[in-house]
């Protein structure tokens, strides 16, 4: 179902935790928000759960208004799906057990259905005797999204769902979770800190700042079209490079950069991969760091100026710091931040 | 810290008192019943072993009910006077069973001004409380915020988020509650319930005081009565029995309690409607206005008045004597408990580990059977031994131990052996590792087991009644015989120092609890 937040605000005490959040989820998508801690990412999934109310603007789950300022619909009645943090399984309860508590309204045959098709579809078949404190960490993050869906949920959130696993299982867990959902069409709202989960499962990226939700695109646009510079520093890695702009050019210390709008001074936003390893380029520079990562080497090399910026290489380019480096510029499109 | 074989003989020493009465309680049960035993088996035991298990019953279920009651209006609700009662409702453990009963006694009974003048004004009357009954009444008074206190804490750990977890499943708040948070508390409510049946069935004080018959009484009377020591042997053995699967269970339902425990954000309380509000705040004031503030109020008065006529050189003597043997017993139990947690830590041999927590069972067995159960074989084996306190001190120990013992291991498992390991690669001794590491980690442990073990050992009755030498007179003992001889106002300057004593504790305590949220 489809999900719109329009200018939502929290405040709990005098602090005002969210401060106008918009955003539009459509039926089916997955949507992620990432954001330092304390943004305001947890809160936001709390709002649209309904465990707590927003003290402006409104929240819209498909045709029905569940969230305003002086109305909410309690989280009971709401058929929101949520993971909570450390998934908050029943101790005192088996899996299965975990997966009928929210099936109560359902007669004895349908629910046991639902229960084995859920079982059967995150792979749980085999251990619904068991306890919670039994399982592996990946068996309980499954049983918390199992008992999240078996209530078929209009909407289902998640929050910070693979924290507690090791890296290699959330990338696996990444991966299937997003053809499950998929598979299910469900719309889904999920938080995470970590940038790779993020572009695993993305449909539509959102990057939360200090309450407010600086952008809402796709994920290829908010790591290439960052629009500000905390959008750019928290997503992929990235140097701003002083630039001068006159006659449809870019001054920089790695040479000049066509663009018609070049105009005053600002500064251009350098991925690693918009620097090419090339050892017949004329701009060389000193290594000063480099980190190996198996398919490929990230260089740090410092310019004349000081500045220090990142250069990607193959991984049999194996050179050594203090050797100097030749690479060009090949960005296929330019991220300005204007300094004025 | 100790070789390996001085490890394992500490934990031997430790858990050998223990094993000197279980041994001698099983030796009594073999020996041929004698005719004292045939009468008392006919004619008392029965009606001591009903009124036993009626007690025991009816107090678990009363101070569960209670218990959980209160915990569950403090931990999940907000009403007026929550914050207050949250510690207010710790304050009856300051009082000794056998105090209220005295109060209780005194102030309700037929004779009592209170009734007298309830009867001639009103035309009320009301069952004796010097009956079953009343002692079912007293014992729960006193022993319910056991309850109250560990299940509130399994309350407030559950934390919110199960709450949550329920709600988004369809759950209101009370339907959440009853379904996850219920079942939750119900280890820990069954682990405090059957510590307070273990109290109960180890009461001596409260049943004396207020002449009912039970096993406690019984084997009161066959040891200082009819001077018969296998009949108090084999009353004794079967008390045993009894406590120790008290604590098998107390001891399965802990560990599942641990397991539970969650974490995460604190529980927001639920502000109750205004009527229902009202009544918490009504419950939990008449419970602390009966257990605490009532009898506290009674044993003022009485003592105003008794305070110049009875405080004479006589009380210093019971004074003295009461902060010697507590004092004394304290040491010797902080002491004991230090060694053995090092002990235990290095020890790694099977057999002494499958010994090791006889140790701390001794808690589990009643006072006047340990009395007994040592009294007899230690003095038959060193004669000696009789008119001194020796057999009291080592009863106490094993008594009591438990209760010194817990404080002094958790703090040790504060500072694992990494520390240590790390502290000997930079080179330290092991004195300077104790007066650097151990020591300053270790000093809060030590003065939380030791004020503990004070209290309670101040507040001993049955041991200190079996055990004393002829004529020696401490402030517990003094009354129980000011009680037993209905002289219940002359009662209330000892008893009122005993509550006194007991308030140092609960502060700590309610420091403590404050400190964890």
């Amino acid at each position: 179902m489809r999900l719109e937040l329009r200018d939502i605000h929290f405040r709990r005490e005098a602090t005002e935790i969210l401060r106008g959040v918009d955003l539009q989820l459509e039926a089916g998508d997955i949507g992620v928000l990432v954001g330092p801690s304390g943004c305001g990412k947890t809160t936001t999934l709390r709002c649209i759960a309904g465990l707590e109310s927003i003290t402006r603007g409104e929240i819209q789950l498909g045709d029905r208004v569940v969230s305003s300022a002086d109305h909410c619909l309690g989280a009971e009645v709401r058929r929101v799906g949520y993971v909570l943090q450390d998934n908050a399984l029943f101790p005192h309860l088996s899996v299965a057990d975990n997966i009928r508590f929210g099936l109560r309204s359902l007669s004895r045959d349908d629910r046991e259905t639902r229960v084995a098709d859920m079982l059967a579809l995150l792979g749980l078949r085999g251990l619904e005797r068991r306890l919670p404190q039994d399982l592996s960490g990946g068996q309980q993050q499954r049983v918390a999204i199992a008992r999240s869906l078996a209530p078929q949920p209009d909407l289902l959130l998640m929050d910070e769902p693979f924290s507690n696993l090791d890296a290699r299982l959330r990338t696996e867990l990444v991966g299937e979770l997003r053809e499950l959902l998929k598979g299910l069409r469900i719309t889904t709202l999920v938080v995470t800190h970590d940038q790779h989960d993020a572009f695993g499962l993305a449909d539509r990226l959102g990057y939360m700042n200090d309450g407010r939700l600086e952008q809402w695109d796709t994920p290829y646009d908010v790591y290439h079209r960052p629009r500000t510079r905390a959008v750019a520093g928290f997503i992929g890695d990235g140097v701003m490079l002083p630039a001068i702009g006159k006659d449809g050019l870019w001054q920089t210390e790695l040479g000049a950069i066509e663009d018609p709008a070049a105009e005053g001074s600002a500064d251009l936003l350098l991925r690693p991969d918009d620097l090419l390893h090339d050892d017949d380029s004329p701009t060389q520079a000193r290594i000063v760091a480099r980190v190996f990562r198996g398919a490929d080497f990230l260089y740090t090399v410092q310019l004349p100026s000081g500045l220090r910026v990142l250069a990607l290489a193959p991984s049999h380019h194996d050179h050594h710091i203090g050797e100097t480096l030749g690479f060009r510029l090949a960005n296929d499109h330019l991220v300005v931040f204007r300094r004025d | 810290m100790f070789a390996r074989w001085r490890a394992s003989l500490i934990i031997l020493l430790a858990a050998a008192p223990a094993l000197v009465v279980l041994v001698g309680l099983v030796g009594a049960w073999l020996t041929p019943a004698g005719d004292t035993l045939q009468h008392q088996w006919r004619y008392l035991l029965p009606d001591a072993g009903r009124n036993t298990f009626i007690l025991v019953m009816t107090v678990a279920a009363g101070a569960a009910l209670v218990g959980t009651t209160l915990a569950a209006l403090v931990a999940l609700c907000e009403f007026p006077g929550r914050a207050f009662f949250s510690w207010g409702l710790l304050l009856p453990l300051s009082i000794p069973g056998y105090v209220l009963a005295a109060v209780f006694a005194g102030s309700l009974d037929y004779a009592s001004p209170l009734y007298s003048w309830l009867r001639e004004q009103f035309g009320w009357q009301w069952p004796s409380i010097r009956s079953l009954g009343g002692a079912a009444l007293v014992l729960t008074l006193t022993l319910f915020p056991y309850v109250y206190l560990i299940a509130r804490v399994a309350f407030e750990s559950a934390a919110q988020r199960y709450l949550e977890a329920a709600s988004l499943l369809g759950r209101t708040r009370l339907q959440a509650t009853r379904e996850v948070l219920l079942p939750l508390a119900v280890p820990a409510v069954l682990a405090s319930t059957a510590l307070v049946a273990m109290e109960t069935l180890a009461d001596f004080g409260v049943v004396a005081a207020l002449n009912v018959d039970t096993l406690t009484t019984a084997l009161y009377r066959a040891w200082y009565g009819m001077f018969s020591l296998v009949t108090a042997q084999q009353i004794a053995g079967f008390l045993v029995i009894v406590a120790l699967l008290l604590l098998l269970l107390e001891h399965r339902a802990r560990s599942s309690v641990r397991m539970r425990e969650a974490g995460g954000i604190a529980l927001q309380r639920r502000q109750l409607p205004p009527l229902t509000a009202g009544l918490a705040t009504l419950f939990a004031s008449t419970v602390l206005g009966i257990a605490f503030v009532w009898p506290v109020a009674h044993l003022l008065s009485w003592a105003s008045t008794h305070v110049t006529a009875d405080l004479d050189a006589r009380y210093w003597g019971y004074f003295v004597r009461s902060i010697a043997l507590a004092g004394l017993g304290a040491l010797l139990i902080v002491s004991i408990s230090t060694l053995f947690v090092y002990a235990r830590r290095d020890a790694v041999s099977g057999i002494v580990r499958t010994v090791a927590p006889l140790s701390t069972a001794g808690y589990a067995i009643p006072g006047t059977v340990l009395a007994v159960g040592l009294y007899a074989p230690l003095t038959q084996a060193l004669p000696w031994l009789q008119g001194t306190l020796l057999v009291l001190f080592i009863a106490y120990v094993t008594r009591f131990f438990a209760v010194g013992h817990a404080p002094m291991a958790a703090g040790l498992a504060r500072l694992p052996t990494a520390l240590d390991e790390a502290a000997v690669l930079l080179g330290s001794r092991p004195l300077e590792r104790w007066q650097k590491i151990h020591w300053p980690m270790l000093k809060g442990s030590v003065a939380a087991a030791f004020v503990l073990t004070f209290v309670d050992l101040m507040k001993e009755l049955p041991i200190t009644l079996l055990t004393r030498p002829f004529g020696f007179e401490t402030l517990a003992i003094r009354v129980f015989e000011l009680t037993s001889e209905g002289e219940w106002e002359r009662a209330a300057v000892p008893a009122l120092a005993l509550v006194l004593a007991g308030l140092w504790p609960l502060k700590w305590l309610a420091g403590r609890m404050s400190h964890a949220t």
